[in-house]
């Protein structure tokens, strides 16, 4: 076993069963953890389920291809996981693709047990270097961090985007974990500018995007919400294992006490409710906090255990 | 995020993969735009390969809902991810329509 392959998990798909199961013989008697799927759709679901090292993935087969298999990963899953694709033939339109989606290597059929080994070793080399913020992060009791958004640039600034790579690779959150918290960012720094920077009704909300978009642009030229910003908090206590995020904007705050009543109350769904984002909020939180007069809503979340 | 919508005689049938958010959700509000000025009569979500949905997904679901219903359509939800279906029970919309897990 190498100092790389300890505790490193490898997914292989392929349709062909043999073909799985020889690579993964290799990979096991190098100590590596090894998982199988025999098609792009459950290599999809077992991404989503479980955090792996490197998927070593073959491109020809039925349904979703590997290339298909690599673009959802690059789009919709995992920006940053690491892929081995893998052919019989030798086209050059293969591997042009294949790097230009953002392949990790591309290696060739009949595998060679050295070649491929080394392909992974040097994958989590580079993995390793890159990791060394994360390392930072698991090393500390804590961090606190505040971050004010300019509302003006509020469109701009890829908040959803950032926030996504910075709880799964910078503080290393698990998958499902890290979406919620993400969930939970989305409805506060949205809520905050809509009702509390931009002060629109629930109505203009709903309006189409076009519509919404020209809104919004008015009130930014109106230029009264120069002097207003969003405050988004982190504070990460490894120490105890929770992480709290905040967003505070400089609003007209609102009745908060009087909605969660009135969510906690109803028996129905009301489909002109609009306590829908703090009854989500109150549901992927361990705790929910309100301030400022419901200018600051605070989520707590304990950390997972492993 | 992504969002598969396909007709066949009056059903229509949508399948949304990754994060629904306050950011994409537009996208959805267009494509069930789509299905209110088909000939739909139902409308068939796929929410398996949705990993999560904000409120913006939500409300954008539910105004559907209302214009949908009231020209005699029906939605259901017929696979969801584990996060997905505790979400629309939590919120209750499973007493609008029938949403089925997995």
């Amino acid at each position: 076993m190498t100092q790389d392959s300890a505790a490193r998990k490898i997914l292989v798909v392929d349709d062909s069963v043999s073909i799985v199961f020889s690579i993964g013989k290799i990979l096991e008697l190098n100590g590596y953890a090894v998982d199988s799927a025999y098609n792009g759709s459950d290599a999809l679901r077992k991404i989503s389920q479980q955090v792996f090292d490197v998927v070593v993935c073959d491109i020809e087969m039925p349904g979703i291809s590997g290339m298909n298999f690599l673009e959802k990963v690059r789009d919709e899953y995992d920006h940053d996981l690491d892929v081995i694709l893998m052919t019989g033939y030798l086209d050059q339109d293969y591997f042009i693709q294949a790097i230009r989606l953002g392949a990790s290597d591309f290696i060739r059929k009949p595998i060679e047990s050295k070649q491929l080994l080394h392909s992974i070793t040097r994958i989590l080399e580079r993995r390793r270097n890159k990791n060394d913020i994360s390392n930072f992060f698991q090393c500390l009791h804590g961090s606190r961090m505040v971050f004010e958004i300019d509302p003006m640039r509020f469109w701009q600034a890829g908040i959803g985007k950032t926030f996504n790579q910075f709880l799964r690779q910078s503080l290393n959150l698990k998958r499902n974990f890290a979406n919620e918290l993400l969930v939970c960012i989305d409805e506060m720094i949205y809520n905050a500018l809509i009702h509390g920077t931009l002060s629109l009704s629930k109505e203009q909300r709903h309006l189409s995007h076009d519509q919404l978009r020209k809104l919004v642009n008015g009130r930014l030229e109106e230029g009264l919400i120069t002097d207003k910003s969003i405050r988004i908090g982190l504070d990460l206590n490894l120490k105890d294992g929770f992480i709290s995020i905040s967003v505070e904007d400089d609003g007209e705050g609102f009745d908060h006490e009087s909605w969660l009543r009135r969510l906690q109350s109803e028996q129905e769904i009301n489909l002109d409710a609009h306590g829908r984002g703090i009854s989500m909020l109150y549901h992927l939180s361990d705790h929910l906090e309100f301030d400022n007069n419901g200018r600051k809503v605070t989520i707590t979340r304990a950390l997972p255990k492993d | 995020m992504k969002i598969d919508l396909s007709f066949s005689d009056k059903v229509a049938s949508m399948k949304i993969d990754g994060i629904l958010n306050s950011e994409n959700a537009h996208i959805l509000q267009e494509k069930l735009s789509e299905v209110l000025k088909s000939e739909s009569i139902l409308l068939e979500l796929d929410l398996f390969d949705c990993r999560n949905i904000s409120s913006t997904g939500i409300g954008k679901i539910l105004l559907f809902y209302k214009d949908f219903i009231s020209k005699g359509g029906e939605i259901e939800v017929t696979r969801s991810s584990n996060s997905v279906y505790e979400l629309l029970s939590m919120l209750k919309i499973n007493q609008l329509f029938t949403v089925n897990l997995g």
